[in-house]
């Protein structure tokens, strides 16, 4: 831990933690397992918590009373871009903001590190999957727009670049 | 590699069977960029679709240049090809081809630019002056995939197209 914020939402205290190495990779684990409907692939879960261990990506928590519920990870794709590599809050804390939050703050780092863009990799609308289509949805609210859709990404499903211009 | 008196040249728009021709006489010239004769016959049919785009580049009766794009989204076309002849490179032709798709992915009230290179990983300065064209005419890298291509790494990149109006002439005089 490095920093530590409070954030209030809908009048609960959430604290928000910079985390690293280890603490980051089983905080992306304990909030990836709440979600079977998003990363139920056995190969997800610890593909995600291992770009939560790599040092060069910024990692945050989210905390209710010391219990974990959100997380992102920020990748540098390059110099040019940033990317979410991981955005996942349990499913008894979605809808009071705590995305927005992460998000934000995955944004402003994004923005620090001097990234002219930030991107979101996610199954792209053409796979008609409910629940990512609240995910697609979230990130046009935050003025991502979709770059393309290819079917050539990840076997079988429809992957989906979203990009939001940064700075401008 | 450009002469030292720089050659007018002009950008014009043609239709499916003008792209189709004008881009194996081109491609096929250019060996060493396009060493592989079904790449080019891929390029040649996707061209020749009607939703395809192609324009090129002449000076005079010479026809210099040529890049054609396909909608890849409903806010992205993709350039799939640009190329200018081994005589004419390093005289802003190239640049001059990929603005004109610009312009007209903004016309057609799209946002964005989408093209595909190989990546800046691969060290072999030749085989990256794709993207480094890319990058000098500001198309930002996205990601590089490793895989994607067997062989060589896949950069994606892109460039934003700004909804203000046209600065720029399909003539260069």
């Amino acid at each position: 831990m490095t920093t530590a914020e409070i954030v209030d939402l809908k009048g609960l205290p959430f604290e928000l933690r910079r985390l690293q190495n280890n603490s980051g990779s089983s905080a992306v684990r304990h909030v990836l397992r709440t979600l079977p409907m998003y990363f139920g692939d056995k190969r997800a879960i610890p593909f995600y918590s291992e770009q939560a261990s790599a040092v060069k990506n910024y990692s945050l928590g989210a905390y209710l009373n010391a219990r974990q519920v959100g997380i992102v990870v920020l990748r540098s794709s390059t110099d040019d871009t940033g990317e979410i590599a991981v955005l996942a809050i349990v499913p008894e804390h979605q809808s009071v903001g705590l995305g927005t939050v992460l998000l934000d703050r995955a944004e402003q780092e994004a923005i620090r590190r001097g990234h002219k863009c930030i991107i979101a990799a996610t199954v792209g609308p053409k796979q008609k999957d409910p629940n990512f289509m609240r995910t697609l949805r979230f990130y046009e609210r935050h003025n991502y727009r979709m770059l393309a859709e290819f079917d050539y990404m990840w076997p079988g499903v429809w992957c989906a670049y979203l990009v939001k211009q940064l700075g401008d | 590699m450009c002469a030292s008196t720089k050659p007018t040249f002009q950008i014009v728009a043609v239709d499916q069977n003008a792209a189709q021709r004008h881009l194996r006489d081109l491609l096929s010239s250019l060996d060493k960029d396009f060493p592989y004769t079904p790449a080019i016959d891929d390029y040649c049919e996707r061209a020749g679709t009607a939703e395809s785009t192609t324009v090129i580049a002449k000076s005079g009766d010479k026809i210099v240049g040529a890049a054609f794009m396909e909608p890849l989204s409903d806010d992205t076309n993709e350039m799939v090809v640009i190329a200018v002849d081994a005589n004419f490179q390093r005289c802003g032709i190239g640049s001059a081809l990929a603005k004109t798709l610009e312009e007209i992915t903004r016309r057609s009230g799209k946002s964005f630019l989408f093209s595909r290179a190989i990546g800046p990983s691969q060290k072999v300065a030749d085989d990256i002056k794709g993207f480094q064209f890319l990058k000098k005419n500001s198309f930002y890298f996205v990601k590089e995939f490793p895989t994607l291509w067997e062989g060589y790494p896949c950069a994606f990149l892109f460039k934003p197209i700004s909804s203000a109006p046209p600065t720029s002439s399909y003539d260069h005089r």
